[in-house]
């Protein structure tokens, strides 16, 4: 990488190691992600693979920019457009306080990334704070497609090991392996109430049982009514009848009614109530500039 | 067969090498609608063939020799209207998570536009030791791997979009090296695609052993730059599986398309061509020979984009081929046997059309076509 002077190192990725570099030409800065390969491993990994195709494809303003890819021997190195931090760190600055504007507007840009991904056959699979990037005009990018994949129409089983605990939604918690555009849609409503929250995650759970469990005492425990089909799910267990204890505007106070409305349009437990994307950036919450 | 696939979260060390060859040689399901005969003799079979010294001139058309970026695309100028206002697949299909009904429609027109970023041109004069043979007796053999593996069919295809890209990016690929160009080639479609990638050295091992790990793994990384870090082109198998539930045709027509769609891969003039256009073609070949009187309709041409006349000279010319394929190349039988099978509802023994360019004793020249 002689065209790139590396400066520190920033983070870790799915895989990889990512460092904040300078490009000698041009003096811009740069995010690397670099690759190991050994020898006796399998050449590229399918997740740092897919990744590169995926984001050759996908160009948008809310998707992070991958400029360069440099494959060598014995490493692979990502070159990406720099961005200043990520979520998670934006809501350590924030002193516990999201203004509701900046909360509207990430949520906006994360829809709409999220938009672009899903009309250009991919699932992103692994939405949390961590993995959206914001730059200092406060634009926010979908970062890290470690975890993503191209769907076809109609969709196919995939692995159920994915989306990051806290994010995954109850399908899949339940083993589900068949799931389209929706196992996004539920980590977008998890992250749309943490904004809300200035940090604060909504479903922290310690294991897969204690995160169900934490879900359907918020929404409820679903039932063969509200989900028909959700015995038939290959990890599926019997939960007791949880009643939410706590109303929406207790748990985001921040929040008006509106973006409420979307909240629990997004945390729909049965995959297929769920809203999608499109139909949610066109949720009156964004339309309306008065009421926040 | 005892692939990875079949032992899910085993690592198999290195050293026991010997071991799995005996099982990847032993333990095949009888069940299986799997290759048959020996895998390794690819080279043998490849170098049986004379080179074809009489590859036609006219093969589509001139402007394939030019780079990418000079061909002009063939785009129609007139605003598309709506050929059946009434039906809408998707609206109707709402109802089914799976058919990701309100992306389905934008994610076809996306593939669309991306064919010509996928698209070969007339390569084979630049590598004087293949010929159409040799890259048919290739995808055979992709076809055997494909099943060996239980891999997606997505994943065949793709395998040989990137080999055939690849003989466009390059020149003067010899025979000896082809077959690692393929098996590199489904290595990398298969970590796009699949849940579990076959391993290297099953790989090298179905292979014959005629190229070790380092070569494998630098052909990977040449083949990945070649195609430019893209593995997302848009495949005519994904295309035909939306034209069958756009028409709500059963799965036996389905297959039947499948099976002519699988033979059109051996044919190099139909690499050169649209994706989206030779689905189509096969699609309706298949309807053709379950019922003659089906005709392209107005739910195919909203679905697809193309007329009648788009698709009707390639549905007769597919045909044509199918004869010669099973005629003449009868020793390139890997699909035509795994259609006989009773899973794929025995597609490879449903007579073919009568032969409308039997005058052609070979394959006939390509009928004149736009892009895509």
């Amino acid at each position: 990488m002689l065209k790139y002077d590396k400066m520190e190192k920033i983070g870790e990725g799915t895989y990889g190691t990512v460092f904040k570099a300078r490009n000698k030409d041009s003096g811009e800065i740069v995010a690397l992600k670099r690759v190991r390969l050994d020898d006796d491993d399998e050449g590229v990994p399918s997740s740092a693979l897919r990744e590169v195709c995926i984001l050759r494809e996908l160009k948008h303003r809310n998707v992070v920019r991958l400029y360069d890819v440099v494959h060598s021997e014995n490493k692979l190195t990502l070159v990406f457009e720099y961005c200043d931090q990520d979520l998670k760190k934006f809501f350590d600055s924030l002193n516990g306080y999201m203004d509701p504007q900046t909360a509207r507007s990430l949520m906006l840009q994360l829809l709409r990334g999220l938009s672009f991904c899903h009309a250009h056959h991919v699932l992103h699979r692994d939405l949390k704070p961590q993995n959206l990037l914001i730059n200092t005009n406060g634009t926010l990018k979908l970062a890290d497609f470690g975890l993503a994949r191209a769907f076809g129409v109609p969709v196919r089983c995939f692995s159920a090991e994915v989306v990051t605990l806290w994010y995954r939604p109850p399908d899949v918690l339940f083993g589900a392996k068949l799931y389209n555009v929706s196992i996004d849609m539920w980590s977008a409503g998890c992250i749309f109430a943490e904004i809300s929250n200035a940090g604060r995650p909504l479903f922290p759970g310690a294991d897969v049982d204690d995160q169900l469990k934490r879900i359907f005492k918020q929404l409820g425990t679903p039932t063969e009514e509200s989900w028909p089909s959700i015995t038939q799910l290959p990890d599926y267990k019997p939960y007791p009848t949880y009643h939410p204890s706590l109303t929406w505007s207790q748990i985001v106070p921040n929040l008006n009614s509106k973006g409420r409305d979307l909240m629990q349009k997004l945390l729909v437990c049965n995959p297929s109530g769920r809203i999608d994307a499109e139909a949610a950036l066109a949720h009156a919450y964004f339309s309306d500039t008065t009421d926040l | 067969m005892m692939l990875r696939s079949k032992l899910k979260n085993v690592q198999v060390p290195v050293d026991n090498r010997q071991k799995r060859k005996q099982e990847l040689t032993l333990n095949k399901n009888p069940n299986e609608p799997a290759a048959k005969k020996s895998i390794c003799d690819i080279s043998t079979g490849i170098k049986a063939f004379a080179i074809d010294s009489t590859k036609r001139a006219n093969r589509v058309n001139d402007e394939n020799l030019k780079p990418e970026n000079e061909l002009q695309e063939g785009t129609k100028s007139e605003a598309f209207i709506d050929p059946c206002p009434n039906y809408d697949y998707d609206r109707d299909e709402a109802h089914n998570p799976d058919s990701v009904s309100d992306y389905a429609s934008d994610i076809f027109k996306y593939y669309k536009s991306r064919e010509k970023n996928f698209r070969v041109g007339d390569y084979l004069p630049k590598h004087s030791d293949l010929d159409m043979k040799t890259r048919a007796i290739l995808v055979d053999w992709l076809v055997e791997l494909q099943e060996s593996f239980e891999l997606n069919h997505e994943t065949l295809y793709n395998a040989v979009k990137i080999v055939d890209i690849y003989l466009w990016k390059s020149k003067n690929v010899s025979k000896d090296k082809i077959q690692m160009v393929a098996s590199a080639a489904i290595f990398i479609a298969a970590k796009y695609d699949e849940r579990s990638p076959p391993l290297a050295d099953d790989l090298i091992y179905l292979a014959g052993d005629r190229f070790d790990r380092d070569l494998l793994m630098a052909m990977e990384r040449e083949l990945f730059a070649t195609i430019d870090f893209d593995l997302g082109s848009p495949l005519s198998y994904r295309y035909l599986r939306r034209l069958a539930r756009v028409s709500h045709s059963d799965m036996s027509s389905l297959t039947l398309a499948r099976y002519l769609l699988e033979t059109s891969l051996l044919i190099y003039d139909y690499s050169l061509i649209s994706a989206s256009r030779i689905a189509c073609a096969a699609f309706l070949l298949a309807m053709k020979m379950k019922d003659k009187e089906y005709e392209w309709n107005p739910i195919l041409m909203k679905y697809s984009g193309y007329t009648a006349d788009d698709v009707l000279p390639l549905v007769e010319h597919l045909n044509h081929t199918m004869h010669i394929v099973t005629g003449k190349w009868k020793q390139l039988a890997n699909i035509r046997e795994k259609y006989s099978h009773e899973v794929f509802f025995k597609s490879a023994l449903i007579p073919l059309l009568p032969d409308t360019l039997a005058e052609h004793k070979m394959f006939a020249p390509l009928p004149q076509m736009s892009f895509p």
